[in-house]
């Protein structure tokens, strides 16, 4: 599993006409496709930051939505109070980052099942704070952030090169991690914890180097997302659907790769579109759905299947067929 | 390796052409039919709130489209309503809404159930300046972001509590003390914060004032707090479940105040359907009853009984105050287009500011922050088997029952 | 205030609670699979109690056996079609899969029920023990949770499908050694845990509304009370449950409603950090 994980030419080169493509949004689509390409950009960031600690280090985070939320508050907090919006968006980065950090070296010490239980009380818990401390957060009314400027077409393209940035940045990220001691030390890690520990990885530095950067750029996110929508509130910014949907994805893409949560995030979005597009009633049956397909016939994500190995089984089968006939 | 980035290929152009089938020709801008775009909850937590307004529309819609559609600046046209489901979902929300600005092109914008969907809508709304209208959204806090494009035919939320403490100190001398327990969410905490304050400054000493957790499924600490604080009156906000609950744990865990009011339960069949007698006596205000005898009123209906024969001859049962307010913001909106002689997004905008309209559903008359302003609010109680209206005094059926 | 009179609310909400947890504590500690659908399958009985109370005037105490048999075997079946196959597979996937599963239930509820909130009104009124107050409704519940949990334990104690179910707990290789057919097993102990969110859901039925709604509040209850009680062990469930019962109740008196369930999560996170097996708990997995 690790040795083939580096990314090709290839790969590079359909990533970039895939980057191209969603920044390219405004020219080829109206305004809701735009909305579109931020919302792709947003998961691919939250997923590729997912795959630091979920792909890499194997350790089940349901945390995203966490991340999320306390970059949305803090950006929108730091706005109202009259920092200027570029400067609260880094704040609420360093915020957040700081915050997973803290809290990963309380909860990176539980496994497998405790940590994923932990990391979900960790989005109730946030969300509650949140709720309950009306001072700050206006609590369940909600927070009104400044409108930004600008036209819809203006705004949604500008919004829009800045997820892509964040979307670079992370893919960047993943790259160098991935190259790095870093990147090795957490796929010992992944593998066998206690073996990585005896051969001298740094089991608790990695991981929470791992953990805040699974939270750096969902912080990122989060405050970018606060200042385009112009108001937040505690339920949908602690979304647990949300944080569901970003391990999905990058189930869905290849978890532990460097393109697969990119690929992962773009197909989720776009499905979702397609789907509740038609079929009002019945989305959240057929997402469950697409999860439990997702599971059983593709258990290491659309990047590993082997196509070729599929192609020529079939036809040894007809080729069989014909001999029996 | 190659193998892979080959699959990241094939899937890469598989998402291309999805993406370029998306962004296919947006629906032409149509004459002659105005278009209206309303974002719904039709699933989720909120999605019985959305299923009335679908139906109230729908219902309205038969009846304008019967007399063939509506006359603006000499021609007819006939109006349609774009509808999609966003789930009970913010993001959603503000997705849909986009959707229905540049895609669909609607002429103006209906809110959805809650307002803190409202206010992500309105956001969309605001930078795209199409005119919105709000039919379920009460809470000032909806209101206080200074737009221009935002208009909404509920009635502040402070107006409510300020008559409901007048009339219960005036119908219930004896009452001193008030317990007030809310939920924490948009509109329960806003009138709850409200009651609050009116109950202070009407001289009541507010010996319980605190909020509940979205979700709590028990209530008993905080009404055994509430009985031992020994209260005339208990008022009580949240959703239909949150009452029903509060209700029950009251009755079980012996509070036996006069007045007990819960907000808004009483207006809403699911309440006294799921309390049966337990129901009885409370109180409640709200912006509309059917019994509110409301006449020579101009949109599709002209008095509050021809709206209510029509809504239970096409769904066998009685409408609230959501199908109320939404019926009739489509009045008002259809109203501000006739002034406005055109469909011209700025033009109706202006004329629904304007708006001075006498509905079905009661008077229309926007301030300027949008919201209809304050008038008496009716203040109903269950009664047995039925809704009474107790005010104000011009529409009241009935007098104040206590509790005992 | 009176003192008793919050203990006496936490205690009988405790029981209430307990009843949730002990099927999802139990398949947690035997299969090590946590099952995202918990929360569903009891407002699923929930909603079968209603409808059999609102149809067919069949009492929620009589309709309990029956209900609480349907999801024993809708259990049975999801286990053995979806979640035998990945029992083994990492947390990530089996966690994913029950919540992929549970969003198919809980659309089909909330397609075919609606998520208007139903209520078996039984009026049951209240018992006043020496100036406590106690709702008959609840009292009711309480007794009935704790006879199904008591039954439960007796049955786990006592019977050969009961050892066989604690051998696989303890170790799945030695069990399967000793002739014990884990698959049925685990379809088995899967299909109980259902059975006792049925019965949940039918007790609680006569005590709160039902409405899909309710789904993500009770799964996350189950949780809180696992970990704090421990797994797998069905007096863990019920020391859990009546914890976190008493500690809301107060914590509600104490700091505002507003904060009650909050503090029911730190308290787990703070056990889970300080001691994951819980108060009462045996190991479980890792």
């Amino acid at each position: 599993m690790m040795a083939g994980s580096r990314t090709g030419k290839v790969g590079y080169g359909v990533l970039a006409v895939w980057l191209l493509l969603l920044a390219a949004a405004p020219l080829l689509g109206d305004n809701y496709t735009v909305r579109i390409a931020i919302t792709i950009a947003m998961f691919t960031a939250m997923a590729l930051s997912w795959n630091f600690i979920g792909g890499f280090t194997g350790y089940p985070s349901f945390s995203t939505a966490a991340f999320f939320g306390i970059g949305c508050y803090v950006g929108a907090i730091a706005q109202r109070s009259g920092v200027p919006m570029v400067l609260a968006w880094v704040l609420a980065t360093v915020f957040v980052s700081l915050f997973a950090a803290a809290l990963g070296c309380i909860i990176l010490r539980l496994k497998g099942h405790y940590f994923a239980i932990g990391s979900i009380a960790i989005v109730e818990l946030t969300r509650l704070v949140v709720s309950s401390w009306g001072s700050l957060t206006g609590g369940g009314d909600g927070l009104n952030v400044p409108l930004l400027r600008g036209t819809p077409g203006e705004v949604g393209s500008m919004v829009l090169y800045i997820m892509l940035g964040i979307v670079l940045a992370a893919f960047v990220t993943t790259i160098l991690v991935e190259r790095a001691r870093l990147g090795f030390g957490l796929r010992c890690i992944h593998q066998n914890e206690e073996a990585a520990d005896m051969v001298g990885v740094d089991t608790t530095r990695y991981k929470i180097a791992a953990y805040t950067l699974s939270a750096l750029f969902c912080g990122a996110v989060g405050a970018v997302y606060a200042s385009w929508v112009g108001y937040i509130d505690p339920t949908d910014s602690f979304s647990i659907l949300l944080t569901i949907k970003v391990p999905v994805m990058v189930l869905l893409g290849g978890p532990g790769t460097a393109l697969g949560p990119i690929l992962g995030a773009g197909a989720f979005v776009l499905l979702e579109e397609f789907f509740w597009a038609n079929f009002l009633q019945w989305n959240r049956a057929i997402l469950g759905g697409i999860i439990v397909f997702l599971i059983f016939f593709l258990p290491g994500g659309l990047l590993k299947i082997d196509y070729r190995r599929l192609l020529r089984r079939q036809s040894q089968a007809r080729g069989e067929g014909k001999a029996v006939l | 390796m190659f193998t892979r980035s080959w699959k990241f290929a094939v899937a890469g152009a598989a998402v291309l052409g999805a993406a370029s089938a998306l962004t296919a020709p947006a629906a032409q801008a149509e004459d002659g039919v105005l278009k209206i775009g309303a974002p719904l909850a039709l699933t989720g937590g909120l999605a019985d709130e959305g299923k009335k307004q679908q139906a109230v529309w729908s219902l309205w819609l038969d009846k304008i489209n019967a007399q063939g559609g509506v006359e603006v600046g000499g021609k007819k046209l006939k109006v349609e309503f774009v509808e999609y489901d966003y789930q009970t979902d913010g993001k959603r929300a503000g997705q849909l809404a986009e959707k229905l600005v540049t895609d669909d092109e609607v002429d103006v914008i209906m809110a959805p159930f809650g307002s803190g969907h409202t206010k992500i809508i309105a956001a969309v709304a605001e930078r795209y300046q199409v005119p919105m209208l709000a039919c379920v959204a009460s809470s000032v806090s909806v209101y206080d972001q200074g737009f221009k494009y935002l208009f909404g035919t509920l009635a502040p939320n402070t107006g409510m509590t300020e008559s409901m403490v007048g009339y219960f100190k005036e119908k219930f001398p004896a009452v001193k003390k008030v317990a007030v327990y809310g939920r924490d969410d948009v509109f329960p905490k806003s009138m709850a914060t409200a009651l609050a304050d009116s109950a202070a400054s009407g001289g009541l000493e507010v010996v319980y004032n605190e909020l509940y957790a979205v979700g709590t499924m028990d209530h008993s600490a905080a009404i055994s707090a509430i009985k031992a604080a020994n209260p005339d009156w208990v008022y009580m906000t949240g959703y239909t479940q949150d009452l029903i609950l509060g209700r029950k744990q009251m009755a079980d865990l012996g509070i036996t105040a006069p007045v007990i009011t819960m907000v808004t339960g009483p207006a809403y069949r699911e309440f006294t359907e799921g309390l049966g007698d337990l129901a009885d006596g409370v109180t409640s205000s709200t912006w509309w009853h059917h019994a509110t005898a409301y006449t020579d009123t101009s949109g599709a209906w002209n008095s509050t009984a021809a709206f209510y024969k029509d809504f239970v001859a096409a769904y066998g049962s009685d409408p609230d105050y959501v199908h109320a307010s939404c019926a009739a913001a489509a009045d008002v909106l259809v109203d501000a287009v006739q002034r406005a002689g055109s469909t011209d997004k700025q033009a109706v905008r202006d004329a629904l500011a304007a708006t001075d309209m006498a509905t079905f559903y009661g008077p229309i008359d926007f301030g300027d922050n949008g919201m209809n302003q304050g008038r008496e609010m009716p203040i109903i109680q269950v009664q047995g088997d039925e809704i009474k209206v107790l005010y104000p005094a011009a529409i009241a059926d009935a007098d104040l029952k206590l509790i005992d | 205030m009176d003192i008793s009179q919050i203990l006496a609310n936490g205690i009988v909400l405790g029981a209430l609670y307990a009843c949730i947890a002990v099927g999802f504590s139990l398949v947690w500690g035997v299969l090590n699979v946590i099952n995202m659908l918990h929360g569903s399958f009891i407002i699923l009985g929930g909603y079968l109690t209603y409808f059999a109370w609102f149809y067919l005037g069949v009492h929620p105490v009589i309709a309990l056996a029956p209900v609480a048999l349907l999801l024993y075997l809708l259990g049975f079946l999801v286990q053995y079609v979806f979640i035998n196959k990945v029992v083994t597979a990492p947390v990530l996937t089996t966690l994913t899969l029950t919540f992929g599963l549970d969003m198919i239930l809980y659309n089909l509820m909330t397609v075919y029920f609606t998520a208007t909130p139903r209520r078996v009104t039984l009026d049951i009124g209240s018992v006043d023990i020496a100036g406590v107050v106690m709702p008959g409704d609840r009292l009711i519940g309480m007794g009935l949770a704790l006879l199904l949990t008591a039954l439960l334990y007796l049955v786990m104690r006592g019977s050969s499908i009961g050892r066989a179910i604690v051998a696989v707990r303890m170790d799945r290789q030695a069990a399967a050694l000793m002739g014990i057919r884990v698959n049925r097993i685990y379809a088995i102990t899967f299909g109980i845990g259902a059975l006792m969110a049925g019965a949940a859901g039918a007790v609680f039925a006569m005590v709160f509304p039902v409405t899909t709604n309710l789904t993500g509040s009770f799964l996350g209850k189950a949780f809180v009370i696992c970990v704090i009680g421990g797994l797998g062990s069905v007096p863990g469930a019920l020391v859990g449950g009546i914890t976190l019962g008493i500690v809301e109740s107060f914590a509600g008196y104490l700091l505002g409603p507003q904060h009650a369930i909050t503090i029911g999560f730190l308290l787990m996170l703070i056990l889970l950090v300080v001691r994951p097996t819980g108060l009462v708990g045996v190991k479980g997995y890792e």
